[in-house]
């Protein structure tokens, strides 16, 4: 957390999340120019450009495909989480990668004294009409340029200034870019590679990260089906000691909305389920120092009234929380973000 | 994520997959045969 913006806001922990990503992918690349080299010699100099070019290509792929596999893996292991933490550095790892294999593309034309080619290929219409044939480059090109953009806006003062939702709803392109690099790849190197292997592992890729997505969604679609309400439209939570203690439940309100229903000891209180961060999920975090903490990014928020501690000024929805017949029970009606409504029990 | 991110989510990949996939397997399906006379000689590969 912190009260105002840095240009790059490292830690400890993070420092160490981007030496080892920064390590396995120059050790990606080295290894891919290493090997290469032993199985088909390069010839000149415009081998060994292409050679660079492919293990950068490959490299920023993988990389894309990891990182969009965190968010499930973590939604469905806990353990994972620590992945989560600093994906956006990851990211932006991925974009310079990406951006280094366009860079030799364009140095091999260079190379060639054939720029005006490169140039031509993208101005080339009727080619735009055909799907076999067509330029590669062109879709390639879309994704850069959306990683481009997802990677200008991946600070935080981006994601203030445009709100969590709008951002989050932004940095979904990811989704998008993954899907046209897909077809980058298979209108390209598929073409001319005809080894088995470049389809399998281009469709294992993307296969493998669509149906983690997919399975995660569905695991929680329960989640979403909403809880059993009271004669008075409260939402029944259960018996006190079905919350486990310094952690939540996570409940849903009729409008679909999740709360996060938390016990701290003989307290408990009710906050929306979604960080002002980053819509991190706030009910998988836990209780830390006595501030609800997101298991996402570590942003704290009093119990009591959803106010980060000061100095930081973020600000939660609470639900007035009230215990009958022995089980917690919620008002689905959000108070305004900072209102006192946790209670003591026993 | 916001109830909105929620549903966007779960008709973003469904959709992205069949998309994707359909256009994978047409890559694949109309790649041209390769031309062995042409492999033969030392042309330079398209980039």
């Amino acid at each position: 957390m912190s009260v105002g913006f840095k240009a790059v806001q490292w830690n400890g922990r993070k420092l160490i999340y981007d030496v080892i990503v920064l390590g396995c992918a120059l050790t990606f690349i080295v290894s891919f120019v290493l090997v290469q080299s032993r199985l088909t010699p390069p010839n000149n100099n415009l081998d060994w450009i292409d050679l660079r070019i492919n293990a950068c290509g490959v490299c920023a792929f993988t990389m894309l495909t990891i990182i969009l596999s965190i968010g499930p893996l973590a939604r469905l292991d806990k353990r994972l989480l620590p992945l989560l933490y600093n994906r956006r550095h990851f990211g932006v790892m991925m974009f310079l990668v990406a951006l280094a294999h366009a860079s030799f593309v364009v140095e091999w034309f260079a190379e060639r004294g054939a720029l005006h080619e490169l140039w031509e290929e993208f101005t080339n219409w009727p080619l735009y009409l055909k799907f076999i044939g067509s330029s590669m480059k062109v879709p390639g090109l879309v994704a850069l340029s959306i990683l481009f953009l997802l990677a200008a806006t991946s600070h935080d003062f981006w994601l203030a200034f445009l709100t969590p939702r709008v951002w989050k709803g932004l940095h979904m392109l990811l989704y998008v870019a993954y899907g046209i690099l897909v077809l980058h790849v298979a209108l390209g190197v598929m073409q001319d590679d005809r080894r088995v292997i470049v389809p399998l592992l281009l469709g294992g890729a993307f296969g493998g990260v669509t149906l983690l997505h997919i399975f995660a969604a569905w695991r929680e679609r329960r989640l979403d089906r909403g809880g059993a309400l009271s004669r008075e439209n409260w939402i029944v939570v259960g018996p006190p000691d079905s919350i486990p203690d310094t952690c939540a439940r996570i409940v849903t309100a009729p409008n679909g909305e999740r709360i996060a229903v938390f016990r701290d000891g003989h307290q408990i209180g009710a906050l929306t389920n979604v960080c002002a961060h980053q819509n991190g999920p706030l009910g998988e975090g836990r209780i830390i120092n006595g501030c609800v903490t997101c298991p996402w990014h570590g942003y704290e928020y009093r119990l009591e009234d959803g106010c980060a501690p000061l100095p930081f000024t973020e600000k939660l929805a609470t639900y007035r929380v009230r215990v009958r017949d022995g089980i917690v029970e919620v008002d689905p009606q959000a108070l305004p973000p900072g209102t006192q409504a946790a209670i003591r029990i026993g | 994520m916001t109830r909105g991110h929620r549903a966007f989510h779960r008709m973003v990949w469904p959709v992205l997959a069949l998309i994707v996939a359909f256009g994978l397997t047409m890559a694949l399906v109309l790649r041209p045969p390769p031309d062995h006379g042409e492999a033969e000689t030392s042309q330079e590969p398209a980039k």
